[in-house]
């Protein structure tokens, strides 16, 4: 597992293959989240810095539905949680259990999604626009429409991020089962790519090569040499039989990469869940010290 | 060599830092219900958020089992540019 990866005695600010004693692409991730939380840390302070010298600010109590934006925070946080399961069960090698738990970490997120595109449709609904809206404040619609719709991509980015993740995981799985247990002839002898077979139906034919092995649904493909052209042709495994056995390939499957490209999904994702925080604080709970008056 | 070591606990610790950030979020929302002065609200606010974050961060982003020097990494320049960007901001706007 993670063993084969080379520890060196060497200090942290050493640098090299692993500056702060973590592998290069874990500190890019750090640092990309540094540089995305500038970026909302920027936008969260305008919209502090624009509140406080507004006069009147419109009650977000009152305007949003407190109850919905708590529910968004509750499936965030357990999206985060499943993910932090995820990443978890990589680095321990129960790699089933970090497909399901990714799913749940992706159903999560398109649920929050699901309900802000409610809030905002509903926000929309009551007039509020970009520049303006009923309540005379136009940097309350902006900055709200700004911060949250800045999230919500992030959100967005990040189910997407986390289907490549899970697709990539499903996908190195079945290879490591595939090569763990390949195809085999009616001899047991295994059918890899590469193998060299007979056709058994075509006792003439010369023999061909498999060109793809596919152990899940016990066919192999092989191409059967023709006058003008070489057909390919999918053939179940035992209407061909191995002339010469193939060395196991070495595994196709780096365990240390495999379980860092999952540890670093979840940082992202946590990190949208960490901005959530503060943006539901900060945007919804937080009242003004000069309401505006009446509204819509 | 962290990895490893916290690669010997089990699952429990997400459920329990789950089970906190919901606590947590279920006071923001309870103070919020409640009736005190503004002042004292938003400090509440600004210091319950402060733990989430800090649970987060420590538990879900691993931060707890990395290098002390990655924490600061991450933490001090955004302490620094909020501070710095929001006293600027608010003291340009000529409020005082």
């Amino acid at each position: 597992m993670a063993e084969a990866v080379v520890e060196r005695k060497v200090s942290a600010w050493e640098g090299g293959v692993s500056p702060f004693g973590m592998s290069w692409g874990k500190f890019m991730m750090w640092i990309f989240l540094l540089s995305d939380a500038f970026t909302f840390g920027g936008l969260l302070s305008a919209y502090g810095a624009a509140r406080m010298t507004a006069g009147a600010w419109p009650d977000p109590t009152e305007i949003f539905n407190i109850g919905l934006v708590g529910a968004m925070t509750f499936i965030l946080i357990c999206s985060s949680a499943t993910m932090a399961v995820a990443v978890h069960a990589a680095k321990r090698g129960d790699h089933p259990r970090v497909e399901r738990f990714l799913l749940l970490t992706i159903a999560g997120g398109l649920t929050f999604l699901g309900m802000q595109a409610y809030e905002w449709t509903h926000f929309i609904g009551e007039g509020a626009r970009l520049h303006t809206n009923p309540w005379g404040v136009p940097a309350f619609s902006a900055s709200f429409f700004i911060i949250t719709g800045f999230h919500g991509g992030h959100v967005t980015s990040g189910v997407f991020y986390l289907m490549y993740v899970f697709f990539k995981a499903r996908a190195e799985r079945r290879a490591l089962e595939d090569s763990q247990r390949p195809l085999q002839d009616r001899h047991g002898r295994p059918l890899r790519p590469g193998t060299r077979v007979r056709v058994l139906a075509l006792p003439d034919q010369p023999e061909t090569v498999v060109e793809k092995a596919h152990p899940r649904i016990g066919r192999v493909v092989v191409l059967l040499p023709g006058k003008a052209a070489n057909n390919a042709a999918m053939l179940p495994a035992d209407a061909v039989e191995a002339v010469e056995e193939l060395p196991a390939p070495p595994s196709p499957v780096d365990p240390h990469t495999r379980a860092e490209r999952v540890e670093n999904a979840g940082l992202y994702w946590h990190f949208v869940d960490l901005v959530w925080v503060f943006i539901f604080t900060l945007m919804y709970l937080i009242p003004p010290a000069v309401p505006v008056a009446g509204g819509h | 060599m962290s990895d490893r070591e916290h690669a010997q606990h089990g699952y429990g610790v997400y459920g329990l830092t789950w089970f906190w950030l919901l606590v947590v979020t279920v006071a923001e929302i309870g103070v919020t219900l409640i009736h005190m002065p503004r002042g004292l609200l938003i400090t509440s606010l600004v210091a319950l958020a402060l733990v989430k974050a800090a649970l987060i961060m420590a538990y879900f982003m691993h931060l707890r089992w990395e290098r002390p020097v990655v924490a600061a990494l991450f933490s001090v320049p955004i302490a620094i540019l909020l501070v710095a960007l929001f006293v600027a901001l608010v003291l340009d706007s000529q409020i005082f």
